[in-house]
């Protein structure tokens, strides 16, 4: 055994020193980032995830969405449209379009390719297609004018800023169906071309020579998105240098990685949040003065500052903090288990007799801590919790099929498709026959109405539409249909060596390869 | 052996693996969770998934489902996987070379390793060399795959720095040295085109993962190996050849092996099912994209078709490798009958 | 000696730790701490003291392998003596059935049907049990084919004992040995695959202890905080190692005594 265990380290050490290095190549400036999920669909009519890390780098929309900074108001920059106007009636938009924008394949971008573009998504009408369901027509007086034909007003910069389905792709794909971009193909106008893809693993962009907009000094040649799910890995891989840019890091760890020479972290607000809808259509929980005792009993404080380690803060309402239409006069729930249990005792549950189900996607840490940390605290009040982890396919067709059989807690994340308040209100909230997302079956016909007249002001009066969000926002958070748990932060982990990196919450995940340099 | 016997076997085996495919047929299908619904991924309006459901064939009856399933299966088409919305075949093709790359190395070290060591151990039974082989043995088939496996990246990455962590090659490797497919098994595909490079970030990458999932083959091969000497060294005429003055070298390796390798070689069947397994671990730990990874993180997705076809493809490699074995013993010792 | 002083430690639980709550799951004050003489093996991210984690999570471990055992035997026994008392087409079914289970490569059917099944403790119990019973059945079988023809056996035929009286009381008491021989074993084997699924996310619903799962949860805090992930994984090893050796002597001196 003793020759054998020698032979083996004989081996091992015999390999390790073989490691010649590979074929340096110093004169690429070579950048990689490591996302904890791997890229499905990277067809940019139909691609509804972090795919947009890869597309909003190899194409490029109309607008950009631009986040105010210190509390200034969202501004949107000119991406291929250089400017737009809106008729007296709100339903023609008129987008005059960049001159000399080539496709990756050398085909000219005209008015032709967004007209090509926006019914290419709607006929496919897949992921977000339905961001557009209100244009008829795209016109094409010249190659230089794109006119949208709306059937009913719509702030249609703020739709063509999307981070779904608003991408500008060259009419020379024809009708290719989305298993050709799959299949690693991609003709687009950004600022890099996708050279290599392995759906799931990773994708390998270069750096388009010919791109209208240039490349900063000491900019990125090459840029390898890879996907690794065990948070440990992107860590370590990310200390040791082997990668420039890491997401979803532990928190527990992120005071560690900024200490560690050569590496930093990067918080920044996102539009993104967690929270727990509760079964709004079964007793006792259609009680808001249950549900409000609820609230009550969920350790706010500890919970953001000492477990999330301040990476995260509580919420108020369901918008979160920084969006437009976010209500900050809204209730905000703090924790007091006395109140609770006398606020449940005044509802009529005994003690001791509510047990209740919660629902969360097995796999996300935070979700577990949440709701082990809520189980504990609940017991305090008399009220037993019951964890059920399960895939989040599985957790959303149990919530769908039947309210009255259904989980009383459905714990979830949320960020918008495009940037309106409009759509966590609408979404998780708003009364409908066929169950999406209101998985808290919440049926308030007042609260409908407030939202659905805020949104149609939208297009005309921005001011007012957002001031009609957050009064909207103040009468759910009053009304308590969910767990308004905490607003998220995005936070990554960067090489110090990389310059020219900021977050935009408009583009969750993605890192504008364009403006780094090294 | 008759052919006879032999098709008698293969039928079998064929009955086998049906069964095996009407079983997860209806285990995925009595499931609450609507395939349509997967298919047409999230956010889908009630219109797509119905469309999915007339694409899937799902309104379809049971038998005809299966009937359909099946037809395809045999032609090497599995469908789409759900997840990652490319053909699984293709998928299956891409991810199993890894895999095997890392269970053949396994089964390698447990014939290599394990064998000898049993032989040495078995040389002088209850002697201290068999007593502590016995207990290495059981201690190595004692560790959870998983927990050893973080512990080797503990000492040979994150103290040593000696092996990379994870994953099948270099960053740089990928891109300035990429291995020309050819087999789809990275280090042979290195070596048949020269690229010696490649070749030893290759084996670099393969050193830990291989290492953990080779342990419990090792210590089987070693148990076994030990257990078929025993017998075989209380037979006569290994007393006789004792008697001879042959050496003991000579008496272990040419007589005593050789009669005991019929039964060693059931071995090689069994490391290969619990490498196959294993490796669904290691890879989640090494970040390998072999087919562990990809039909755990199927499981996580509900993606049934993956998991159908992965299990259904482990089931027919699994069913073949120990009719492969049976055979081999059977032709090594006429004694075994093929019954 | 480990057999018995994990035992005790597992059914002492409750009087071996002053957090015998935060075994259970309610969270501690201090998260994260290292292994100190207040908490031996340091506290888990939600300030549970990881030393009464490990122990009540043995009481679910052996739990676990005890029950998939149970079953295996429960099912694969009756199922392996009727087979081999009847024979013929009886025994051809059978044994084509445990062919089509034991064809599945291990562990994998285990992930598939906890896959299907959702987590909980019956479900765990039941996705192991339901790969292992096949081996019970060849067991049986190996065992009652031999007997068959004896002649305690005919003679009870002839004086017209029902074939259930001679399979329970004539057959099955020589059935016990083997079976428990390969019960112990298989103990070891069973609380690997459990904490192999649990690791996977297929285990127990938290904040019920589970050593794969805390593992699981500890793999984002290693190296840092290494007690997080070595202590749960030393207790599956030391656990797995006692069945195992406990296993191989009984077998050992199973072997002894039938050659003599």
């Amino acid at each position: 055994m003793s020759i054998n265990l020698r032979q083996l380290a004989l081996a091992i050490t015999a390999v390790c020193s073989l490691a010649v290095g590979p074929v340096a190549a110093a004169d690429k400036n070579i950048f990689s980032a490591t996302y904890g999920q791997g890229f499905i669909d990277i067809d940019p009519s139909s691609a509804n995830s972090n795919e947009i890390a890869l597309i909003a780098n190899v194409y490029e929309p109309l607008v950009w969405y631009t986040p105010g900074e210190d509390g200034a108001d969202a501004t949107f920059s000119p991406a291929l449209a250089t400017s737009w106007e809106v008729s007296e009636d709100q339903l023609t938009w008129t987008f005059k379009l960049r001159d000399g924008v080539v496709f990756h394949d050398g085909t000219a971008f005209t008015s032709e390719a967004v007209k090509y573009s926006i019914q290419r998504t709607q006929t496919l009408d897949s992921g977000s297609a339905w961001i557009w369901w209100m244009v008829t027509d795209v016109e094409t007086p010249d190659p230089l004018t794109a006119v949208f034909k709306l059937s009913d007003p719509a702030p249609l910069d703020l739709i063509a800023s999307s981070a779904y389905a608003a991408w500008m792709m060259s009419p020379s794909i024809g009708d290719k169906d989305s298993a050709w971009f799959n299949e690693g193909n991609a003709i687009g106008t950004g600022p890099f071309k996708l050279r290599d893809y392995q759906p799931g693993v990773q994708a390998v962009l270069e750096r388009n020579p010919d791109y209208w907009g240039g490349a900063p000094e000491g900019g990125i040649d090459i840029a390898v998105l890879e996907s690794i799910e065990d948070s440990v890995l992107r860590e370590q891989k990310l200390l040791g240098g082997q990668t420039d840019w890491a997401q979803n890091l532990e928190t527990d760890n992120l005071a560690a990685i900024d200490a560690a020479d050569g590496v930093r972290v990067n918080r920044a607000a996102a539009f993104q949040n967690f929270f727990g809808q509760f079964n709004t259509a079964r007793p006792p929980l259609d009680n808001a003065d249950v549900r409000r005792a609820l609230s009550m009993a969920f350790p706010y404080d500890d919970f953001v500052n000492n477990i999330m380690g301040g990476t995260v803060t509580q919420a108020r309402g369901i918008v979160p903090l920084g969006m437009p239409g976010h209500a900050a006069d809204a209730v905000q729930y703090s924790y007091d288990t006395a109140a609770a249990k006398a606020a449940l005792d005044a509802a009529g549950v005994a003690e001791g007799s509510l047990e209740l189900t919660v629902t969360y996607t097995s796999g996300v840490p935070e979700a577990q801590k949440a709701a082990e940390v809520y189980k504990a605290s609940l017991a305090e009040i008399g009220v037993t919790l019951n964890l059920e982890p399960m895939t989040w396919e599985a957790q959303w067709e149990r919530a769908k099929a039947d309210p009255a059989a259904a989980q009383d807690i459905f714990m979830m994340s949320w960020w918008p498709t495009y940037v309106v308040a409009y759509d966590f209100l609408s979404s998780l909230f708003h009364s409908s026959d066929e169950i999406a997302y209101n998985l808290a079956y919440y049926n308030n016909p007042d609260f409908d109405t407030m939202i659905n007249d805020a949104n149609g002001l939208l297009a005309n009066d921005q001011a007012a539409a957002y001031a009609g969000f957050a009064s909207a926002g103040k009468v759910l958070a009053d009304d308590a249909p969910a767990l308004f748990m905490y607003d998220t932060q995005n936070i990554v982990g960067i090489n110090d060596s990389i310059k020219g990196y900021s977050f935009n919450p408009a583009y969750s995940g993605v890192v504008f390869l364009n403006k780094l340099s090294r | 052996m008759g052919f006879k016997v032999l098709g008698k076997r293969l039928l079998m085996a064929c009955v086998v693996i049906f069964c095996v495919s009407v079983l997860t047929f209806l285990a995925t299908r009595i499931l609450p969770t609507d395939p349509a619904a997967l298919y047409a991924g999230p956010r889908a309006s009630t219109a797509k998934i119905e469309e999915a459901r007339l694409r899937l064939g799902l309104d379809k009856p049971l038998v005809l489902q299966y009937a359909q399933f099946a037809g395809k299966a045999l032609t090497g088409d599995f469908g789409v996987s759900y997840r990652t919305r490319q053909p699984i075949s293709k998928d299956i093709k891409k991810f199993l070379p890894a895999t095997l790359e890392l269970v053949f190395i396994a089964m390698l070290m447990a014939v290599v390793v394990g064998i000898p060591l049993g032989v040495l151990a078995a040389s002088k039974p209850k002697g201290c060399l068999d007593q502590i082989s016995r207990l290495g043995a059981i201690g190595m088939a004692s560790f959870p795959v998983f927990w050893i496996a973080m512990i080797f990246q503990l000492v040979f990455f994150s103290w040593l720095n000696w092996l990379p962590l994870s994953g099948q090659f270099s960053r740089e490797t990928m891109l300035f040295n990429p291995i020309t497919v050819v087999t789809g098994f990275n280090s042979i595909d290195a070596i048949l085109s020269g690229n010696w490079a490649a070749l030893s970030d290759v084996a670099r990458h393969l050193v830990l993962p291989a290492l953990t999932l080779s342990l419990y083959p090792i210590a089987l091969a070693m148990r076994m190996t030990r257990s078929a000497m025993g017998e075989v060294m209380q037979e006569h005429y290994i007393t006789t050849a004792t008697a001879m003055g042959l050496s003991r070298r000579e008496i272990l390796f040419r007589f005593a092996l050789k009669n005991a390798l019929p039964q060693t070689i059931t071995v090689l069947g069994l490391t290969f099912a619990f490498s196959l397994t294993g490796a669904v671990l290691v890879e989640v730990i090494f970040a390998w994209p072999g087919i562990g990874s990809y039909v755990t993180a199927a499981i996580l997705a509900v993606d049934f078709p993956v998991i159908m076809a992965v299990t259904l493809v482990g089931t027919v490699i699994y069913v073949l490798v120990n009719l492969l074995v049976d055979l081999a013993q059977a032709s090594l010792d006429p004694r075994v009958a093929l019954s | 000696m480990i057999i018995l002083c994990t035992l005790a430690a597992i059914v002492f639980a409750p009087w071996l730790t002053s957090y015998a709550e935060q075994g259970l799951g309610a969270p501690g004050p201090d998260r994260l701490l290292a292994p100190s003489a207040e908490h031996v093996m340091g506290t888990d991210q939600l300030g549970r003291d990881m030393w009464a984690r490990v122990l009540f999570g043995g009481r679910v471990s052996v739990s676990v392998a005890l029950l998939v055992v149970l079953l295996a035997i429960g099912i694969g026994v009756p199922l392996g003596i009727v087979a081999g008392y009847f024979g013929g087409w009886v025994d051809q079914i059978i044994m084509r059935a445990t062919d089509v289970f034991l064809a599945f490569p291990p562990l994998l059917l285990a992930i598939f049907m906890a896959a299907l099944l959702g987590n909980g403790f019956g479900n765990l119990v039941l996705a192991i049990g339901l790969g292992w019973w096949p081996w019970y059945t060849r067991i049986a079988r190996a065992q009652v084919v031999s007997l068959r023809q004896r002649p305690f056996v005919e003679a009870a035929q002839f004086m017209g004992v029902g074939h259930t009286r001679i399979m329970a009381r004539h057959l099955a008491p020589f059935v016990v040995s083997p079976v428990m021989v390969q019960g112990t074993l298989d103990l070891g084997a069973t609380i690997l695959t459990a904490a192999a699924l649990s690791f996977l996310g297929l285990g127990l619903a938290p904040p019920t202890p589970d050593w794969g799962q805390i593992i699981a949860e500890g793999r984002a805090h290693f190296p840092a905080r290494w007690w997080y992930v070595t202590f749960p994984g030393l207790a599956i090893f030391l656990v797995a190692l006692a069945f195992n050796l406990l296993g191989d002597s009984l077998r050992d001196a199973q072997k002894t005594e039938g050659h003599s």
